[in-house]
């Protein structure tokens, strides 16, 4: 069967989460037996060139169909490239096969992917719409984030439009947490699978290592993983903003992804105290290096207080098997791990910092044989396995 | 005649570096520092030394002798204008002093002590209680405790910079948090001068996240001022008339100006000629050249406010003692000295009920809401228009003040630092993660493990500590990664490697991941304990944890 994704983002060097959810979604699917071919617009400028994918539009496009397209770009991509034919053209015609299913990721292309259905194929098409998250909801905390509650609501009466378009007209939809499938279910009776985020197995080398060291310099450290994403540095400071005593002077905290600079950037980084001493901000790092910080962290701290949909690096946390220390929402669609040997939950910050210091003081941990097993069920390939049934499914079985 | 101390007994250290470094007559911490040291050496005896920051490391502190002119002179000369020149210059002074003294030069036996300077080893104390936040040495408190075993005992005074920064000078709330959080890292234990300093002190840990030490509450000594020195004429004819004093220095946070607008207010309602004078005792600080300026323009209290400065002991005290009553309206203390000194001198108070000030007289003074000059001002006009009143609290407070004396004081330090000694022992065990507390040249550091990646040379060196004179042993854990690894030679060492003390060959470990165990007496306590494993380019393992058990 040929599978086409739909996205606002590249996949073939995934960066960010929502990038190794989809590239985990097409390995499962070919590994189903499917053909699949990617292509979608690039949702920002920082994406490098992708096949399949036409380049983000000027602000001025943008601006056509949104008042100020500042943080809702995808939004505003999905309105062009669904209503404004020249767009839809140029998309259009990235597809090369006609396809059996698509998988649109995120709801801003579902309108494309209605129109060119109904345009262009000859088939019966059938839409799978994959949410990872309840775009609504985060699109308006952050948007109050930086413009402010009216653009903040307006903002959520679009998306939530959208949202909802995608919920009730696609064939059938997967969603990441139970929570989330839940809230779509009262709006659909198409089916709806649960499958959650993952981790990959990935190996260590000596090269990641030691990259990693070169930033932990060797010290004990409690790892941060997360991209720029605004909630990610809104928890952060949510539960450090009083101060860093849970880090001892010869400890640090590495962050790793965008968020590092985003933190260091924030006028809080300089008035929290101790913060800027055991800081050290790794950027956008290698998949090497990435896994030389989860095998020599100490701890992996989740501090995400906000947002919806489960959090990708809180699978990668539980599977690095190191002492976790993380926040109710950091568990959303984990929480059968959250009373799992050497994770703590805290979403009160003094607690949460109690738990650091309690946690960088404890020995390394050592996953069990038992939990360790337990922990197989995060594999990409175990949290997947709904989505290629659903798609069966959709179609009648025939690959 | 003291006995001699055992080996094992562990020497307390005084950090005078405050003291040291002062060049004016003694007030508030300053004070403290040196009665604390005073008593505290008066109780340990030949336990006790004190010691000074100097050139990186503490070393003891031996007050300067009446000199000889011409050793300084030669010393002079002599001796290069080093960092430790002073220190230098002391030493010298006394090694030339001692060896003036002997008919044969040679033969002069010299202490250790004046051979060079004693240090604090591991297992000592170090209590410390100066002005702490302006001294280089709070940032190697966690190094002097974790590499070289020291017990370090430090002080917290008040929270104010934390809680008030409004009060001080500069934002110095995130400066004061980074200080407490390292004094909290650097520290054993933690004394605190109130129960309000140390529900505040632990109170911000917690907010913090940083570790919650074990704390004691040392109530500070009445300095009730002597009598020696003479009292000026200006002094003799202002106390022969009633007056209330407040003594403190003149800045916001103790709130002078809620004096001010009571006798303000007591003016304009018709009292001005009922109310005695108010007497401020304290230097002008930051931030109140607004209020000076204002009392000294109204019209209403003109001759009413008197402000003094610079008073000697004998002055201060004639003025404690001939006051009408005592005030101290300070919107937070960490505790309240003036409090205490004007209650061991049986004076009537009215004070704030803010901070810490309710500890340090019970129900002994009367209490205001520091924001309320009505109140204030109510307060005062009854007790200057009832003297029976203050006669009867002043009969109260000589039957119910027991003064606090530093030797109190002083025993009850003595005894927490007993029982600090007692929970961890002066000599624990530690533990060690290679891949933190050691260095390499051959290996791999993979978080807390040494790992061997096909090079010859040392897999491990390190953690150079300090420890004291008493048999050990060396337990070191780990893997061997495949079955025909190459083995590896571990030994522990000392003067870089020129004293061996224990050595063995690594061939397996054992079921329990045991690679190694080494036992070794140290004769002399040392500063640079070495261990060191050397592998083969053969060698597959991993070293995981490192002990050092005092047996």
């Amino acid at each position: 069967m040929n599978i086409l994704t739909l996205s606002t983002y590249p996949i073939d060097v995934p960066m960010h989460g929502g990038q190794h959810r989809l590239s985990n979604v097409v390995s499962n699917y070919k590994k189903g037996g499917h053909t699949v071919h990617s292509v979608g617009v690039l949702g920002s400028d920082s994406y490098p060139p992708a096949k399949g994918f036409v380049s983000c539009p000027q602000v001025d496009a943008l601006s056509r169909h949104i008042e100020n397209p500042f943080l809702m770009e995808d939004f505003s991509i999905g309105e062009l490239f669904s209503k404004e034919d020249a767009y839809f053209k140029v998309l259009a015609q990235n597809i090369e096969t006609e396809p059996d299913v698509i998988h649109v990721e995120h709801p801003w292309l579902f309108g494309f992917a209605k129109r060119y259905v109904d345009l262009c194929s000859k088939k019966q098409v059938k839409i799978l719409y994959g949410s990872p998250n309840i775009e609504y909801k985060l699109k308006h905390y952050n948007v109050s984030l930086y413009l402010g509650e009216k653009s903040a609501t307006n903002a959520r009466e679009k998306v939530l439009r959208c949202e909802m378009t995608a919920i009730m007209n696609a064939d059938a939809i997967c969603c990441v947490s139970e929570q989330d499938r839940l809230w779509t279910r009262k709006s659909t009776t198409k089916p709806c699978v649960l499958a959650p985020n993952g981790v990959a197995e990935r190996v260590t080398t000596e090269a990641g290592i030691r990259g990693a060291n070169a930033f932990s310099g060797g010290r004990k450290f409690a790892l941060y993983c997360a991209s720029a994403h605004p909630p990610n540095m809104a928890g952060f400071f949510e539960i450090f903003e009083k101060g860093v005593g849970c880090i001892a002077p010869n400890e640090r905290i590495v962050v790793a992804g965008g968020v590092g600079s985003a933190i260091q950037g924030d006028k809080r980084f300089s008035k929290t105290a101790q913060l800027s001493s055991v800081f050290v901000s790794a950027g956008l790092v290698s998949e090497p290096c990435l896994q030389g910080f989860l095998e020599t962290a100490h701890a992996i701290i989740l501090p995400i207080t906000q947002g919806e949909g489960t959090n990708l690096k809180t699978a990668e946390a539980l599977w690095a098997g190191k002492h976790i220390i993380g926040t109710t929402p950091a568990f959303r669609g984990f929480e059968q791990f959250m009373s799992s040997e050497g994770v703590c939950i805290a979403d009160e910050p003094s607690q949460f910092l109690a738990y650091v210091r309690q946690s960088m003081s404890a020995p390394p941990h050592a996953l069990s044989l038992p939990e360790r097993d337990r922990r197989k069920t995060l594999l990409w390939d175990n949290t997947l396995q709904p989505l290629l049934g659903l798609v069966s499914q959709m179609t009648g079985d025939k690959i | 005649m003291s006995k001699p101390l055992s080996s094992s007994t562990p020497m307390i250290w005084m950090n005078v570096t405050t003291s040291a470094n002062w060049t004016r007559p003694p007030v508030g911490i300053v004070r403290v520092e040196q009665m604390l040291c005073s008593e505290l050496e008066k109780l340990f005896g030949s336990q006790f030394k004190k010691c000074v920051w100097m050139d990186g490391s503490f070393v003891e502190w031996i007050p300067d002798q009446p000199t000889d002119k011409n050793i300084d002179e030669r010393i002079d000369f002599i001796l290069p204008r080093s960092a430790s020149f002073e220190i230098a210059r002391r030493f010298l002074a006394r090694f030339l002093a001692a060896s003036k003294k002997e008919k044969n030069f040679l033969k002069v036996a010299l202490s250790p002590d004046v051979c060079r300077p004693t240090q604090p080893r591991a297992g000592d104390v170090l209590i410390s209680v100066g002005l702490d936040w302006d001294n280089l040495y709070t940032a190697e408190f966690f190094n002097l405790s974790k590499k070289h075993g020291l017990k370090i005992i430090t002080c917290c005074y008040d929270l104010i910079p934390v809680l008030f920064p409004q009060y001080c000078v500069g934002d110095v709330a995130n400066r004061f948090k980074m200080y407490f959080n390292q004094l909290t890292w650097g520290s054993s234990a933690l004394l605190c001068i109130s129960q309000k300093t140390q529900q505040d002190y632990i109170s911000l840990c917690k907010k913090m996240g940083s570790p919650i030490l074990p704390t004691c509450i040392i109530p500070l000594g009445d300095s009730i001022p002597s009598d020696v020195g003479d009292v000026s004429p200006e002094i003799q004819k202002l106390s022969e008339e009633p007056f209330i004093l407040f003594v403190s220095t003149i800045e916001r946070r103790k709130n002078h100006e809620v004096l001010y607008r009571a006798y303000h207010l007591l003016c304009m309602a018709g009292h001005k000629k009922l109310l005695p004078k108010l007497v401020f005792v304290g230097m002008a600080g930051w931030g109140v050249s607004d209020l000076l300026k204002d009392i000294e323009l109204d019209p209403q209290t003109s001759d009413l406010i008197v402000q003094l400065n610079h008073l000697n002991d004998a002055e201060l005290r004639t003025l404690y003692k001939k006051s009408l009553f005592c005030v101290y309206p300070s919107l937070y203390e960490g505790w309240g000295l003036p409090v205490g000194e004007a209650l061991a001198l049986g004076k009537v108070v009215l004070a704030s009920d803010q901070g810490s000030l309710p500890e340090v007289g019970g129900d002994l003074v009367c209490y205001l809401p520091p924001w309320n000059p009505q109140a204030w001002a109510d307060a005062i006009l009854g007790l200057v228009t009832s003297p029976a009143d203050i006669k009867c609290m002043e009969q109260k407070i000589s039957n119910g003040y027991a003064p606090r004396t530093w030797v109190g004081t002083a025993k009850t330090v003595k005894s927490f630092i007993t029982s600090v000694l007692e929970k961890d022992g002066t000599n624990p065990k530690r533990t060690f993660y290679p891949g933190y507390d050691f260095s390499t040249q051959s290996g791999l550091s993979v978080g807390p493990c040494l790992k061997t990646v096909g090079q010859n040379g040392f897999l491990m060196f390190g953690p150079y500590i300090s420890l004291a004179a008493v048999p050990y042993q060396i337990r070191i854990h780990g893997s061997f990664e495949t079955e025909n690894s190459a083995g590896a030679h571990v030994d522990v060492v000392l003067d870089q490697g020129n004293t061996i003390l224990a050595n063995q060959n690594i061939t397996h470990a054992t079921k329990e991941g045991l690679l190694a165990e080494l036992s070794f007496k140290l004769d002399k306590p040392c500063s640079d304990l070495e261990i060191r494993i050397v592998v083969s380019a053969e060698t597959d393992m991993c070293v995981s944890l490192v002990e050092i058990i005092p047996l």
